[in-house]
């Protein structure tokens, strides 16, 4: 069984299209992020509590918010989480987990179990702020030395241009739903950024190997080649891969939801802006670089 | 050597016998009920529980807080001078600390240098050296002994849950992590974190025993209602001699009761008929102790109110700060937890004792060559100490921690200025132990709960079930698409996928990894991932293919060429991989942990192992035509 049999798809022709689509995307994403004022950070980062309350009947929201400002959870968000008997709660740190139960319990009587409280300090949630960003910062760094090491500078200026490409456009989906970045979802980033990569470097080993053998021809062709030659292989493992996230999502609980959503999304991007980005990228600085005389 | 064939089966089968052995635990102690799980042997059950893949606190659920102690305040609570300038450097600096995210110490020292502060007037009792630098370095010592010191308070403390493996550690310079499995009662773990410190001195009353012991045997006798129902259920009779006249008295004669083949074993019925509550009590090498099995029991017993009121006014029970282990005579390892009787009034509290420290006692003294702690007390604690002492010659003095007794040396003369060694440690540990112990009263660390996480237990087990059940159709999912488009060779990336999912899980088991959900997930992308491997080399086989090779030629080609691509995007992913091991915590290295090992493992299966399978049938006989 095949999926596609020979195609013969002139990608590299599609660049103008493909660069508006890309960059319509990421621009559509910071300008949430630009109106929003940056990307609408979870406890982990800007420090606060959050606690994921389970009642025995389904939860009117509106009603329980109004119950809680009177007992001074003013300001506190409440969410519907995974079932109508659960709801996360989230408030500006207090200071004490202990004080949001005893609060709540006095606002709400015994009706209630407490599924999760996590809390974080404004101090810590900082420092977690610095690590997540010298993490993907870091993560970015050693790839593009990798790959330089590998294969040459302009690979690695194509592999990381589609990264970024990547990130962004995860990022932007996630301020336009208006969905949080908390650690799980830097961890989520991190796997975009190496899955991505994975599909990238495939298509650039493949045209690694078809210059020498098509020495007669263009590299916008060479690349075209190695594009298709490729694409059964992008193509089935994005949509193994796509199908996991997608199980993960739909099955894997409420807690690792938004999780499973940024990979699928992730995925989606990456499978794209290995064939749509990177080897463009690549193909517009080595031909650069072959055009001025210094090289 | 791997293109003969029995050489890759032999290699194969060895990682398969090694996945097995290492899963063993795992799968043993996870298939064990609890009541099975009490039934092991002390030393089987913490075997057991180490070879085995521990759960994530998000899985199993419990508790994760993260202390600070607060440095700021402890700098100002050590100046023995305290100027307005020193508190306006103390906070600025604070301040300076949290927007750049830097040492407070050295921000400190800047603005103590700055504003040409002479740290000295302030701290002159600490410093031996006057530039501010030297007294900057001894604060920082002052600090390593507070967090310490708080160390030794919160594993003290934690006992009080039962949680059976706690974590208890230094994170960074200022702060300590703590991990409470299955602790359901955030609240009280909280609270009991935050509670200060209370260190005392009391006097041991052993030459109360017999008295006590006889009023709570006599009420326990005429009031049945207070032992425990599981007390009674527990007792099985033992093969052997039950000596039924154990009483109060007898606990003391003979030393020890570790000549009892049967001092491992619960204590027989007709003892306790005779001596409901000594009779749980057994002699240990240095006083009265509780065997393992029965302490909760015991415990439930003297927490009893109307037991509370037999116990003569003058006197408390305590424990000691821990189990504690000997050897019976015939060499099995008993666990046990000493039992003290003491003065219900301390005779010093823990704000009279000054500057304790751990050190080698003094050539030509009796405590030569030994480590010895020794301590100071202040101008009230030492009028008291030396009558104390001087009433109390050779007998035992108990100190205590937040009402545990962490050792109770005897008291071998009186000490009129204050200056006191304590001796018997058997290394520098436990006599670093104690004086931070001591530590606890004199200077009560600041201690912060600055990020805290609870998971209940009935969300965690919905985690589990989630992601099993995510998994499982996952796995189902990818191995019905590979079989339908690679057939013959689908069933091969199948079957590698399955043993890759078998290694996974061995290298986490024989790294005593802790699974986390994320870490689930991570197995989860690795079932999809990992299949990549193979579908790099199945489509280079069919390129091979159509290009007019024979299936033999085509299926090397395949492989050969595949491989440095597989092995070329397999190291980014890990370098993503690794980085998040490094830097991310908890559940998150869980995550980075389980993917890193799933890609390299799938570099095993996806390459190797499924390629023997097709060296197995292409060079069996020759093949025209290959499924896939």
């Amino acid at each position: 069984m095949r999926l596609l049999s020979k195609t013969n798809v002139n990608f590299i022709g599609k660049q103008k299209f493909t660069a508006v689509l890309s960059l319509a995307l990421i621009i559509a994403g910071l300008v949430s992020l630009f109106m929003k004022g940056g990307p609408l950070l979870s406890i982990d980062f800007t420090g606060g509590t959050v606690a994921q309350v389970k009642f025995e009947n389904p939860v009117n929201i509106s009603k329980l918010r109004n119950q809680l400002a009177d007992f001074g959870f003013r300001g506190a968000e409440i969410v519907e989480f995974g079932s109508p008997e659960e709801v996360l709660i989230k408030t500006q740190f207090s200071g004490s987990s202990l004080e949001i139960s005893e609060q709540l319990k006095t606002a709400l009587g015994d009706t209630f179990t407490l599924r999760r409280v996590e809390s974080v300090g404004p101090k810590i949630g900082k420092e977690l702020q610095t690590d997540a960003l010298f993490a993907i910062g870091l993560a970015l760094l050693l790839i593009l030395i990798y790959i330089a090491f590998r294969f040459d500078r302009y690979y690695a200026l194509g592999s990381v241009m589609a990264l970024v490409h990547d990130v962004s456009i995860t990022l932007g989906v996630f301020s336009l739903l208006d969905f949080e970045i908390n650690l799980s979802i830097i961890a989520a980033f991190l796997t975009i950024v190496g899955y991505s990569l994975n599909d990238t470097i495939v298509v650039f080993d493949r045209i690694r190997e078809n210059i020498p053998n098509y020495l007669k021809k263009t590299l916008d062709e060479a690349v075209n080649i190695s594009l298709n030659e490729t694409l059964n292989r992008t193509v089935i493992t994005s949509l193994t891969t796509l199908l996991v996230v997608a199980i993960l999502f739909i099955w894997g609980g409420e807690v690792i939801n938004l999780f499973a959503f940024a990979l699928i999304v992730g995925v989606m991007v990456g499978t794209y802006s290995s064939i749509f980005v990177a080897s463009p990228v690549m193909v517009y600085f080595e031909k650069r670089s072959k055009s001025t005389p210094h090289k | 050597m791997f293109k003969d064939i029995r050489y890759r089966w032999a290699l194969i089968a060895v990682i398969l016998l090694a996945s097995a052995y290492l899963i063993w635990p795992t799968y043993t102690f996870y298939s064990l009920s609890d009541s099975e799980k009490s039934d092991l042997s002390l030393e089987a059950r913490k075997e057991l529980k180490e070879g085995a893949i521990n759960l994530g606190l998000d899985l199993q659920g419990g508790m994760y807080v993260l202390l600070e102690v607060e440095i700021p305040k402890l700098v100002e609570k050590l100046a023995n001078k305290m100027s307005d300038e020193l508190k306006s450097i103390i906070t600025l600096a604070e301040e300076r600390t949290t927007d750049n995210q830097t040492d407070f110490f050295t921000e400190f020292l800047t603005l103590a240098d700055e504003n040409e502060l002479r740290l000295i007037r302030s701290y002159s009792g600490l410093a031996t050296q006057r530039d501010n630098a030297s007294v900057v370095e001894e604060l920082k010592v002052q600090r390593d002994n507070a967090i310490s010191s708080a160390l030794e308070i919160i594993r003290n403390r934690v006992d009080e849950f039962g949680v059976s493996e706690p974590t208890i550690q230094k994170y960074g310079a200022n702060r300590i992590i703590v991990e409470l499995a299955g602790v359901q009662d955030s609240e009280r773990a909280r609270k009991l974190i935050q509670r200060t410190a209370s260190l005392e001195f009391t006097l041991v009353l052993n030459d109360q025993w017999e008295l006590v012991l006889n009023k709570l045997d006599d009420h326990l006798k005429s009031d049945s209602t207070i032992i425990p129902v599981a007390a009674e259920e527990n007792n099985t009779f033992q093969s052997g001699e039950v000596d039924t006249t154990d009483s109060a008295e007898d606990i003391f004669s003979e030393g020890s009761i570790l000549d009892e083949p049967v001092f491992d074993q619960n204590t027989p019925a007709e003892i306790l008929k005779e001596a409901p509550f000594s009779g749980y009590l057994r002699g240990v090498p240095n006083g009265v102790g509780v065997i393992a099995q029965e302490y909760q029991t015991v415990k439930e017993i003297l927490e009893n109110p109307s037991l509370q009121k037999v116990i003569p006014r003058g006197g408390k029970f305590l424990w000691g700060n821990k189990m504690e282990t000997a050897q019976d005579e015939t060499g099995a390892f008993i666990e046990y937890r000493q039992l003290y009787y003491v003065a219900a009034n301390p005779e010093i509290s823990g704000g009279m004792v000054k500057a304790p420290k751990a050190t080698m006692g003094a050539a030509g003294t009796d405590a030569s060559g030994q480590w010895v702690v020794n301590l100071s007390m202040s101008p009230e604690g030492t009028k008291r100490w030396s009558r104390f002492t001087g009433a109390n010659i050779n007998k035992q003095v108990a100190i205590v921690l937040d009402d545990k007794v962490f050792m109770a040396p005897v008291i071998r003369d009186k000490i009129p200025t204050g200056q006191t060694q304590v001796t018997g440690f058997a290394d520098v540990n436990e006599a670093k132990d104690i004086a931070n112990v001591l530590r606890a009263g004199e200077l009560p660390a600041p201690v912060e709960i600055v990020e805290e996480r609870t998971v209940g237990p009935s969300l965690g087990s919905d985690s589990i079930q989630s992601g099993r059940k995510a998994m499982m159709i996952g796995l189902l999912v990818v191995m019905v698409f590979m079989i339908i488009y690679y057939r013959f060779a689908g069933i091969l990336a199948t079957m590698a996928l399955l043993l890759n999912i078998v290694l996974v899980v061995a290298v986490l088991a024989g790294l005593n990894a802790t699974l986390t959900l994320p870490g689930i997930a991570g197995l989860i992308l690795t079932i999809g991932m990992a299949v990549d491997a193979n579908v790099i080399i199945f489509e280079r086989i069919r390129e091979e293919l159509d290009v007019g090779k024979t299936v033999r030629a085509a299926i090397d080609a395949g492989y050969e060429r595949a491989f440095i691509t597989i092995l070329d995007a397999n190291v980014t992913t890990l370098i993503a991989a690794f980085v998040l091991a490094w830097v991310g915590s908890g559940p998150i290295k869980g995550f980075a942990i389980t993917l890193s090992t799933g890609i390299v493992c799938s570099m095993f299966t996806a390459i190797f192992v499924t390629r023997s399978v097709f060296m197995y049938f292409s060079h069996s006989k020759p093949i025209e035509k290959l499924s896939i």
